[in-house]
């Protein structure tokens, strides 16, 4: 088993809301304002609605639950949805909070993206189990997304 | 971003509820009878009741939605759920049907895992994310979990 690079993209961040401590803890919900992907097989824009990160904060670690709509520069739709982990280091909530930067790897920041379409040109994405790193840029965030495929 | 071997794990395949098409798809519910796991870090056995496969039967994949509760040997509990995508290949198909098995890297079954759990000595689950690579073997499914991590 190996993980292949399937594309990259970045989101683009706007408001955190803090909704406050409900039942299933604190939740804060970033929304996002349109991004891109690219790879070799994949390439195109994200949606500007109907895109958020509906996050978790607990025990140092934010937990992330993420939906969004990508359309390929040809015409497809794909919806996409992650969970995934990301460490509150000093650093990452500096990020957040609009100060600096993270990099790949340095704080542990993963999340397993799944993939739906009915377009015929993009079936095989709905067939995929994936998972991305991610870091944080001004203003943005951004990811390496890789597929799980047999050596 | 490397893989690190988790557990390898496996759960006894109880009878194979065929729930026929509704909104979502094609359904099976494959009931589970308990299994167990082992890894450096955790190993134990898998609870025989409230554990099951909410199987999804799409073209030429089937897409694997399971809930089980992990016991490890020093008495924490741990939910454990994952989403995967199984080739169904000739040898899969005819394994599901109680005739032969498959082998680690011969067709696409790839799992996603989630693990939440209170117990403060496993707490580092909730954090990492997960995947798999499985087979069938008689009566039972096999998988290798590794953990998603930086380099």
């Amino acid at each position: 088993m190996k993980l292949e690079p399937l594309f990259d993209y970045h989101a683009n961040l706007a408001a955190a809301l803090d909704v406050g401590a409900g039942p299933y803890g604190h939740r804060l919900i970033v929304e996002v304002a349109g991004g891109a992907f690219e790879g070799p097989r994949l390439k195109g824009r994200i949606r500007e609605g109907g895109c958020a990160d509906w996050l978790t904060m607990a025990d140092d670690y934010g937990h992330l639950d993420v939906r969004a709509t990508f359309e390929t520069d040809d015409g497809a739709l794909i919806y996409v949805e992650y969970h995934g982990h990301v460490e509150l280091t000093d650093a990452v909530r500096a990020a957040l909070a609009g100060e600096g930067e993270t990099d790949f790897g340095e704080a542990y920041f993963v999340t397993s993206p799944r993939m739906q379409t009915g377009d015929p040109r993009y079936r095989w994405v709905n067939n995929l189990i994936c998972v991305a790193q991610g870091r944080l840029r001004s203003g943005r965030v951004e990811y390496r997304v890789f597929r799980v495929s047999n050596d | 971003m490397k893989l690190e071997h988790l557990m390898d794990y496996h759960l006894d395949l109880g009878a194979a509820l065929d729930v026929g098409a509704g909104p979502y798809g094609k359904r099976l519910v494959v009931e589970t009878s308990g299994g167990s796991f082992c890894g450096e870090r955790l190993s134990g056995s898998i609870r025989a009741a409230g554990g099951a496969d909410w199987l999804t039967m799409c073209e030429d994949f089937a897409h694997m939605d399971v809930r089980a509760t992990l016991e490890t040997a020093d008495g924490a509990l741990i939910y454990a759920e994952y989403v995967g995508r199984s080739e169904l290949a000739p040898s899969t198909l005819a394994a599901l049907a109680g005739a032969g098995e498959t082998a680690y890297g011969e067709n696409e079954m790839f799992t996603s895992w989630r693990f939440q759990t209170g117990d403060a000595r496993y707490r580092w689950l909730n954090n990492l994310v997960c995947v798999g690579e499985g087979r069938l073997v008689p009566g039972r499914v096999e998988y290798r979990v590794y953990a998603v991590l930086n380099d």
